[in-house]
């Protein structure tokens, strides 16, 4: 898997580690389960594309099964969060 | 998709003003203001000022200057008074564009910026306005239609304060125009500020903004007006003195299509179905418990609500990702109000519906929020 683009969200808020992670597959559910191994892991398949979030202490991902993005909330130290999430993705 | 946000920018636009627009846009320019097949006396800007000014009801007290938006409006209003050494009233429903540029002349200019507050539901009491009104109040703001609850205000009591003080009525019509019968004639406003791109149906990038003839501001830019180039100065013609620079004409046109839109079909009629569909919302929602509504008791085409326990901007991410309907969810550029009307401090979620929405869209997005609640 490979990282398109990685961007900041605008946001309301005094927060400005929120990013859209551009990918260039769509998310299949097994990618979300390779994400979402060892950490807490939500999927909701009963809307009409499913969401998933999945939280650690490093990171929020949230993300729709079929897209090609997904909304990070870095938690802890941004570079070494991001890192982590850039190199996971990476290796899949 | 499913579009659910015209509170923030109306979509679509009626066929009628797309359809006029392309064709303003296959034509050339004889001139600046006039089209190809127009006939020589035509002058696009001229005609579109008095057909937006007859909307809003204008007589020759007023005259109706074009900007880029409700927010160049206000800072060109609020930096072309004298606003210094004294105070100005705004209230709890105001936008940032009105807060912001205050706030950048509090040092500068000595000014206290006082703050009406507001009821639950968004409303602000003359009495709230009153207690902060004294003799050192140079200008009254207030946002006639807040873009969170939607609520009017009622400005009756505000027009009688201001023919009997000395001080600026400023009404930011951001909202109200197009929803609501605007007659500035029957008021006492000295400045009425809108945008084109809401419920006026025009382009992003328009607006404007009313003033009394007989308030004389300094203009926000001065620069190439197309008459007496020979001056170094401003010339002090209307409405070159306050416009300068090339005009946008398609925008503008989009401002005059869609008010002919609007009456077409009419206002009433228009803001009554997005009403319809808001109380629709509010009758199913109000059973939900795990749905808190922020405006309940107000009659309005706007719902801020919540869900318990999911934060505003994931419901709107889910929404648009997993349902493809577009809401908008946070503090709306109005951050004062939330505390007001009992938000959380990342502020809510937003619906406004337009009459180009049907049930069949309310329904989903009924269920859709449903599905939220019983899933999350």
């Amino acid at each position: 898997m490979n990282i398109i683009k990685m961007q900041i969200i605008d946001s309301c808020f005094k927060e400005n580690d929120t990013y859209e992670i551009f990918i260039n597959e769509p998310i299949s559910y097994k990618f979300i389960q390779y994400l979402g191994e060892d950490k807490n892991f939500q999927y909701f398949p009963n809307f009409p594309k499913p969401f998933f979030k999945i939280t650690d202490k490093n990171f929020i991902i949230k993300g729709v099964e079929g897209n090609n993005n997904l909304r990070v909330i870095f938690l802890e130290n941004i570079e070494i969060s991001s890192n982590l999430l850039i190199q996971k993705i990476m290796n899949y | 998709m499913i579009y659910l946000n015209n509170a923030a920018t109306s979509y679509p636009k009626p066929p009628i003003v797309i359809e006029k627009l392309k064709r303003a846009l296959d034509l050339p320019r004889l001139n600046k203001t006039r089209l190809f097949d127009e006939s020589k006396e035509t002058d696009l800007i001229e005609e579109a000022r008095e057909i937006i000014g007859k909307f809003f009801n204008i007589d020759n007290n007023f005259e109706l200057i074009f900007t880029s938006g409700a927010t160049e409006a206000l800072n060109y209003i609020i930096n072309g008074i004298e606003l210094k050494n004294g105070n100005v009233i705004a209230t709890a429903t105001e936008h940032n564009s009105t807060l912001r540029p205050l706030k950048r002349l509090e040092t500068k200019n000595n000014l206290e910026i006082r703050i009406a507050e507001c009821d639950k539901n968004g409303f602000i009491s003359f009495e709230n306005i009153l207690k902060n009104f004294d003799k050192n109040t140079k200008a009254v703001f207030i946002n006639q239609m807040s873009n969170v609850t939607g609520i009017v205000q009622d400005l009756k009591e505000l027009y009688k304060l201001r023919e009997k003080n000395n001080f600026y009525l400023i009404v930011d019509g951001s909202q109200s125009a197009g929803n609501i019968e605007i007659n500035i004639s029957d008021t006492n406003i000295d400045f009425f500020v809108f945008t084109g791109h809401k419920s006026l149906f025009g382009l992003e990038g328009t607006g404007g903004f009313i003033k009394k003839r007989k308030i004389k501001l300094e203009p926000l830019k001065v620069g190439g007006t197309g008459l007496k180039s020979y001056l170094l100065t401003q010339p002090e013609e209307f409405p070159h003195f306050y416009e300068s620079g090339t005009q946008n004409i398609l925008g503008i046109l989009s401002m005059r299509y869609g008010i002919e839109y609007i009456k077409s079909q009419g206002i009433v009629n228009i803001y009554s179905v997005k009403k319809k569909y808001i109380e629709k919302i509010k009758k199913e929602f109000i059973n939900i418990d795990k749905i808190k509504i922020y405006n309940s008791d107000s009659d309005s085409c706007i719902l801020a609500f919540n869900i318990k326990m999911i934060e505003p901007d994931e419901i709107a991410y889910i929404l648009d990702n997993s349902f493809d309907i577009i809401i908008r969810a946070g503090l709306h550029c109005a951050p004062l109000i939330h505390k007001y009307i009992g938000c959380p401090e990342r502020g809510c979620v937003r619906v406004s519906p337009s009459n180009f929405n049907n049930e069949s869209d309310i329904d989903i997005f009924i269920n859709s929020i449903k599905s939220i609640c019983n899933n999350l």
